[in-house]
Protein backbone atom coordinates (compact mmCIF):
# COMPACT_ATOMS: atom_id res chain seq x y z
CA UNK A 1 0.00 0.00 0.00
CA UNK A 2 2.83 2.36 0.88
CA UNK A 3 4.62 1.63 -2.41
CA UNK A 4 1.37 2.12 -4.33
CA UNK A 5 0.74 5.54 -2.84
CA UNK A 6 4.36 6.52 -3.42
CA UNK A 7 4.04 5.50 -7.09
CA UNK A 8 0.81 7.50 -7.35
CA UNK A 9 2.49 10.59 -5.93
CA UNK A 10 5.45 10.24 -8.30
CA UNK A 11 3.16 9.84 -11.33
CA UNK A 12 1.14 12.91 -10.30
CA UNK A 13 4.37 14.86 -9.77
CA UNK A 14 5.57 14.00 -13.28
CA UNK A 15 2.16 14.93 -14.71
CA UNK A 16 2.11 18.28 -12.93
CA UNK A 17 5.71 19.17 -13.74
CA UNK A 18 5.17 20.55 -17.30
CA UNK A 19 2.66 23.04 -15.86
CA UNK A 20 5.41 24.78 -13.90
CA UNK A 21 6.67 26.40 -17.10
CA UNK A 22 3.30 28.06 -17.68
CA UNK A 23 3.15 29.68 -14.24
CA UNK A 24 3.51 33.48 -14.34
CA UNK A 25 6.90 34.95 -13.55
CA UNK A 26 7.46 36.34 -10.06
CA UNK A 27 6.52 40.03 -9.95
CA UNK A 28 5.36 40.12 -13.56
CA UNK A 29 3.49 43.43 -14.11
CA UNK A 30 1.56 42.10 -17.12
CA UNK A 31 -0.01 39.29 -15.13
CA UNK A 32 -3.79 39.64 -14.82
CA UNK A 33 -3.97 39.61 -11.02
CA UNK A 34 -1.41 42.45 -10.88
CA UNK A 35 -3.31 44.66 -13.29
CA UNK A 36 -6.70 45.40 -11.75
CA UNK A 37 -7.08 45.54 -7.97
CA UNK A 38 -3.46 45.37 -6.85
CA UNK A 39 -2.57 48.23 -9.16
CA UNK A 40 -5.31 50.38 -7.64
CA UNK A 41 -4.11 49.59 -4.11
CA UNK A 42 -0.49 50.36 -4.92
CA UNK A 43 -1.29 53.63 -6.63
CA UNK A 44 -4.00 55.07 -4.38
CA UNK A 45 -3.40 53.81 -0.83
CA UNK A 46 -1.09 56.64 0.18
CA UNK A 47 -3.42 59.42 -0.95
CA UNK A 48 -6.67 57.77 0.20
CA UNK A 49 -5.60 56.21 3.48
CA UNK A 50 -2.39 58.01 4.45
CA UNK A 51 -0.84 54.59 5.13
CA UNK A 52 2.51 53.78 3.46
CA UNK A 53 2.30 50.04 4.22
CA UNK A 54 -0.22 48.79 1.65
CA UNK A 55 -0.72 45.44 3.41
CA UNK A 56 -2.02 47.10 6.56
CA UNK A 57 -4.36 49.32 4.56
CA UNK A 58 -5.75 46.35 2.63
CA UNK A 59 -6.15 44.23 5.77
CA UNK A 60 -7.76 46.81 8.02
CA UNK A 61 -9.55 49.13 5.62
CA UNK A 62 -10.28 47.70 2.16
CA UNK A 63 -10.77 44.14 3.43
CA UNK A 64 -11.78 45.02 6.98
CA UNK A 65 -14.86 42.80 6.84
CA UNK A 66 -12.56 39.83 6.23
CA UNK A 67 -10.26 40.73 9.11
CA UNK A 68 -13.23 41.25 11.42
CA UNK A 69 -14.43 37.70 11.02
CA UNK A 70 -10.84 36.42 11.17
CA UNK A 71 -10.67 37.90 14.66
CA UNK A 72 -13.99 36.27 15.45
CA UNK A 73 -12.56 32.94 14.24
CA UNK A 74 -9.57 33.30 16.58
CA UNK A 75 -11.97 34.03 19.46
CA UNK A 76 -14.13 31.01 18.60
CA UNK A 77 -11.02 28.80 18.40
CA UNK A 78 -10.08 29.84 21.93
CA UNK A 79 -13.60 29.12 23.17
CA UNK A 80 -13.63 25.73 21.44
CA UNK A 81 -10.37 24.69 23.11
CA UNK A 82 -11.81 25.67 26.49
CA UNK A 83 -15.00 23.67 25.90
CA UNK A 84 -13.11 20.59 24.69
CA UNK A 85 -10.48 20.51 27.44
CA UNK A 86 -12.41 21.91 30.39
CA UNK A 87 -13.19 19.64 33.30
CA UNK A 88 -15.68 20.51 36.00
CA UNK A 89 -14.29 21.58 39.33
CA UNK A 90 -16.33 19.00 41.20
CA UNK A 91 -17.76 15.70 40.08
CA UNK A 92 -20.63 13.73 41.51
CA UNK A 93 -19.65 10.44 43.08
CA UNK A 94 -21.71 7.95 45.09
CA UNK A 95 -20.29 9.58 48.22
CA UNK A 96 -21.33 13.04 47.13
CA UNK A 97 -19.30 15.71 45.34
CA UNK A 98 -15.60 15.08 44.83
CA UNK A 99 -13.30 18.02 44.23
CA UNK A 100 -10.44 17.65 41.74
CA UNK A 101 -6.95 17.45 43.14
CA UNK A 102 -4.64 20.40 42.73
CA UNK A 103 -2.17 20.01 39.89
CA UNK A 104 1.30 19.88 41.39
CA UNK A 105 3.57 20.80 38.53
CA UNK A 106 1.68 24.02 37.79
CA UNK A 107 3.20 25.67 40.82
CA UNK A 108 6.83 24.61 40.41
CA UNK A 109 9.70 26.97 41.10
CA UNK A 110 12.41 27.17 38.41
CA UNK A 111 15.90 28.50 39.04
CA UNK A 112 17.05 32.10 39.37
CA UNK A 113 18.88 32.39 36.03
CA UNK A 114 15.72 31.67 34.07
CA UNK A 115 13.73 34.12 36.15
CA UNK A 116 16.28 36.94 35.82
CA UNK A 117 16.45 36.46 32.05
CA UNK A 118 12.65 36.55 31.96
CA UNK A 119 12.64 39.79 33.97
CA UNK A 120 14.95 41.38 31.40
CA UNK A 121 13.02 40.07 28.41
CA UNK A 122 9.43 40.85 29.40
CA UNK A 123 9.54 44.68 29.26
CA UNK A 124 11.43 44.55 25.96
CA UNK A 125 8.80 42.22 24.52
CA UNK A 126 5.98 44.48 25.71
CA UNK A 127 7.60 47.56 24.19
CA UNK A 128 8.29 45.74 20.93
CA UNK A 129 4.71 44.47 20.75
CA UNK A 130 3.32 47.98 21.25
CA UNK A 131 5.75 49.28 18.62
CA UNK A 132 4.65 46.60 16.15
CA UNK A 133 1.02 47.42 16.86
CA UNK A 134 1.28 51.19 16.61
CA UNK A 135 3.87 51.32 13.82
CA UNK A 136 2.02 48.87 11.59
CA UNK A 137 1.07 51.73 9.28
CA UNK A 138 4.69 52.31 8.31
CA UNK A 139 6.56 49.05 8.87
CA UNK A 140 5.60 45.37 8.71
CA UNK A 141 3.37 44.37 11.56
CA UNK A 142 -0.06 45.15 12.86
CA UNK A 143 -2.59 43.97 15.35
CA UNK A 144 -2.24 40.24 14.87
CA UNK A 145 1.54 40.14 15.20
CA UNK A 146 1.53 42.55 18.12
CA UNK A 147 -1.11 40.47 19.87
CA UNK A 148 0.86 37.27 19.33
CA UNK A 149 4.00 38.88 20.79
CA UNK A 150 2.01 40.12 23.81
CA UNK A 151 0.54 36.63 24.24
CA UNK A 152 3.96 35.00 24.07
CA UNK A 153 5.12 37.50 26.70
CA UNK A 154 2.37 36.24 29.02
CA UNK A 155 3.33 32.64 28.20
CA UNK A 156 7.00 33.39 28.98
CA UNK A 157 5.94 34.78 32.37
CA UNK A 158 3.86 31.67 33.03
CA UNK A 159 6.73 29.35 32.03
CA UNK A 160 9.45 31.14 34.00
CA UNK A 161 7.46 32.04 37.10
CA UNK A 162 4.25 30.45 38.18
CA UNK A 163 1.08 29.81 36.21
CA UNK A 164 -1.01 29.62 39.36
CA UNK A 165 0.03 33.05 40.65
CA UNK A 166 -0.56 34.54 37.20
CA UNK A 167 -4.03 33.04 37.07
CA UNK A 168 -4.80 34.33 40.56
CA UNK A 169 -3.81 37.85 39.51
CA UNK A 170 -5.57 37.73 36.14
CA UNK A 171 -8.04 34.88 35.98
CA UNK A 172 -9.02 32.95 32.88
CA UNK A 173 -12.49 34.46 33.05
CA UNK A 174 -10.93 37.90 32.65
CA UNK A 175 -8.90 36.63 29.71
CA UNK A 176 -12.04 35.36 27.98
CA UNK A 177 -13.73 38.68 28.73
CA UNK A 178 -10.77 40.56 27.23
CA UNK A 179 -10.81 38.50 24.05
CA UNK A 180 -14.53 39.20 23.69
CA UNK A 181 -13.84 42.90 24.30
CA UNK A 182 -11.20 42.85 21.56
CA UNK A 183 -13.65 41.40 19.04
CA UNK A 184 -16.31 43.86 20.22
CA UNK A 185 -13.99 46.85 19.68
CA UNK A 186 -13.69 45.83 16.03
CA UNK A 187 -17.44 45.31 15.63
CA UNK A 188 -18.22 48.55 17.49
CA UNK A 189 -16.04 50.68 15.21
CA UNK A 190 -17.78 49.06 12.28
CA UNK A 191 -21.30 49.60 13.59
CA UNK A 192 -20.65 53.20 14.69
CA UNK A 193 -20.26 54.08 11.02
CA UNK A 194 -23.87 53.05 10.40
CA UNK A 195 -25.14 55.42 13.10
CA UNK A 196 -23.31 58.29 11.42
CA UNK A 197 -24.90 57.46 8.08
CA UNK A 198 -21.82 55.91 6.45
CA UNK A 199 -21.22 52.40 5.14
CA UNK A 200 -20.27 49.59 7.52
CA UNK A 201 -16.57 49.89 8.53
CA UNK A 202 -16.13 53.19 6.69
CA UNK A 203 -13.89 55.05 9.12
CA UNK A 204 -14.57 58.51 7.73
CA UNK A 205 -17.23 59.09 10.40
CA UNK A 206 -14.37 59.81 12.82
CA UNK A 207 -13.89 63.24 11.26
CA UNK A 208 -17.31 64.36 12.47
CA UNK A 209 -16.32 63.45 16.07
CA UNK A 210 -12.66 64.42 16.15
CA UNK A 211 -12.51 67.02 13.44
CA UNK A 212 -9.98 65.33 11.16
CA UNK A 213 -9.66 65.05 7.42
CA UNK A 214 -10.85 61.91 5.63
CA UNK A 215 -7.28 60.65 5.20
CA UNK A 216 -6.41 61.05 8.87
CA UNK A 217 -9.63 59.50 10.11
CA UNK A 218 -9.08 56.40 7.93
CA UNK A 219 -5.55 56.08 9.29
CA UNK A 220 -6.77 56.46 12.88
CA UNK A 221 -9.61 53.99 12.34
CA UNK A 222 -7.09 51.38 11.21
CA UNK A 223 -5.15 51.89 14.46
CA UNK A 224 -8.29 51.50 16.63
CA UNK A 225 -9.33 48.34 14.85
CA UNK A 226 -5.85 46.84 15.09
CA UNK A 227 -5.86 47.49 18.85
CA UNK A 228 -9.00 45.38 19.13
CA UNK A 229 -7.36 42.57 17.16
CA UNK A 230 -4.26 42.71 19.39
CA UNK A 231 -6.27 42.50 22.64
CA UNK A 232 -8.33 39.57 21.34
CA UNK A 233 -5.33 37.61 20.03
CA UNK A 234 -3.29 38.19 23.22
CA UNK A 235 -5.99 36.83 25.50
CA UNK A 236 -6.85 33.90 23.24
CA UNK A 237 -3.19 32.82 23.02
CA UNK A 238 -2.79 32.84 26.79
CA UNK A 239 -6.13 31.05 27.28
CA UNK A 240 -5.06 28.26 24.92
CA UNK A 241 -1.69 27.94 26.66
CA UNK A 242 -3.20 27.82 30.16
CA UNK A 243 -5.78 25.23 29.13
CA UNK A 244 -3.19 23.00 27.47
CA UNK A 245 -0.76 23.36 30.37
CA UNK A 246 -3.24 22.38 33.06
CA UNK A 247 -5.01 19.94 30.68
CA UNK A 248 -8.29 21.71 31.35
CA UNK A 249 -8.13 21.78 35.15
CA UNK A 250 -8.01 25.54 35.01
CA UNK A 251 -10.36 26.04 37.95
CA UNK A 252 -8.24 24.03 40.34
CA UNK A 253 -5.13 25.85 39.19
CA UNK A 254 -6.70 29.14 40.12
CA UNK A 255 -7.26 28.22 43.76
CA UNK B 1 24.36 34.39 -5.82
CA UNK B 2 20.72 34.89 -4.80
CA UNK B 3 19.70 31.89 -6.90
CA UNK B 4 22.11 29.68 -4.96
CA UNK B 5 20.76 31.04 -1.69
CA UNK B 6 17.17 30.39 -2.84
CA UNK B 7 18.03 26.81 -3.76
CA UNK B 8 19.76 26.30 -0.41
CA UNK B 9 16.70 27.58 1.49
CA UNK B 10 14.24 25.53 -0.57
CA UNK B 11 16.35 22.41 0.01
CA UNK B 12 16.45 23.15 3.74
CA UNK B 13 12.63 23.44 3.79
CA UNK B 14 12.23 20.01 2.19
CA UNK B 15 14.86 18.44 4.44
CA UNK B 16 13.19 19.87 7.59
CA UNK B 17 9.74 18.71 6.47
CA UNK B 18 10.90 15.14 5.77
CA UNK B 19 13.04 15.00 8.91
CA UNK B 20 10.16 16.08 11.14
CA UNK B 21 8.14 13.18 9.77
CA UNK B 22 10.97 10.66 10.02
CA UNK B 23 12.18 11.42 13.54
CA UNK B 24 10.86 9.14 16.32
CA UNK B 25 10.97 11.62 19.19
CA UNK B 26 7.98 13.96 19.15
CA UNK B 27 9.71 16.95 20.77
CA UNK B 28 12.49 16.80 18.15
CA UNK B 29 9.78 16.68 15.52
CA UNK B 30 8.12 19.80 16.96
CA UNK B 31 11.45 21.65 17.04
CA UNK B 32 12.11 20.64 13.42
CA UNK B 33 8.70 22.06 12.48
CA UNK B 34 9.74 25.29 14.20
CA UNK B 35 12.94 25.38 12.13
CA UNK B 36 10.82 24.69 9.02
CA UNK B 37 8.58 27.68 9.82
CA UNK B 38 11.57 29.91 10.37
CA UNK B 39 13.22 28.93 7.08
CA UNK B 40 9.92 29.53 5.27
CA UNK B 41 9.81 32.94 6.99
CA UNK B 42 13.27 33.67 5.49
CA UNK B 43 11.96 32.68 2.08
CA UNK B 44 8.91 34.95 2.39
CA UNK B 45 11.14 37.89 3.24
CA UNK B 46 13.31 37.14 0.19
CA UNK B 47 10.15 37.24 -1.96
CA UNK B 48 9.29 40.64 -0.44
CA UNK B 49 6.25 39.60 1.63
CA UNK B 50 7.58 41.05 4.87
CA UNK B 51 4.23 41.09 6.67
CA UNK B 52 3.61 37.41 5.99
CA UNK B 53 7.17 36.64 7.07
CA UNK B 54 6.61 38.46 10.36
CA UNK B 55 3.38 36.58 11.01
CA UNK B 56 5.06 33.28 10.17
CA UNK B 57 7.95 34.04 12.55
CA UNK B 58 5.61 35.04 15.38
CA UNK B 59 2.92 32.38 14.96
CA UNK B 60 4.53 29.46 13.13
CA UNK B 61 7.97 29.48 14.72
CA UNK B 62 6.99 30.98 18.07
CA UNK B 63 3.59 30.24 19.50
CA UNK B 64 2.68 27.03 17.71
CA UNK B 65 5.98 25.37 18.70
CA UNK B 66 5.19 26.25 22.32
CA UNK B 67 1.70 24.76 21.97
CA UNK B 68 3.10 21.59 20.38
CA UNK B 69 5.67 21.12 23.16
CA UNK B 70 3.18 21.81 25.94
CA UNK B 71 0.80 19.25 24.44
CA UNK B 72 3.53 16.66 23.87
CA UNK B 73 4.69 16.95 27.49
CA UNK B 74 1.16 15.93 28.51
CA UNK B 75 1.19 12.74 26.43
CA UNK B 76 2.71 9.37 27.28
CA UNK B 77 4.52 6.86 25.13
CA UNK B 78 2.80 3.49 25.36
CA UNK B 79 4.80 1.43 22.83
CA UNK B 80 8.58 1.09 22.98
CA UNK B 81 9.64 1.13 19.33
Amino acid sequence: MKILSLLLVIVLFIMMFPLVENLPQFGDPNQISNQKVSKYYLEHTLEVNDVPNVVTAVLADYRAFDTMFETAVVFIAGLAIIFILRRPRRRKNKNGYVYEKLVDHVGYQPNIIVQTTCRIFVPIMQLFALYVLAHGHHSPGGGFQGGVILGSMLILLAVCFNLRIMLQKFSIRKHILYSAIGVLIFFMFGFLAIFFGKNFLDYTYLNTILGLTDKESRSLGILFVETGVAVAVMSVMFTIYANLRTSGRINTAEQ
Amino acid sequence: MLEVFNLFILGLIIICAIASLAVKDLITSAMLLGIYSFVICLFYSILGAVDVAFTEAAVGAGISTVFFIVTILKTERKSKD
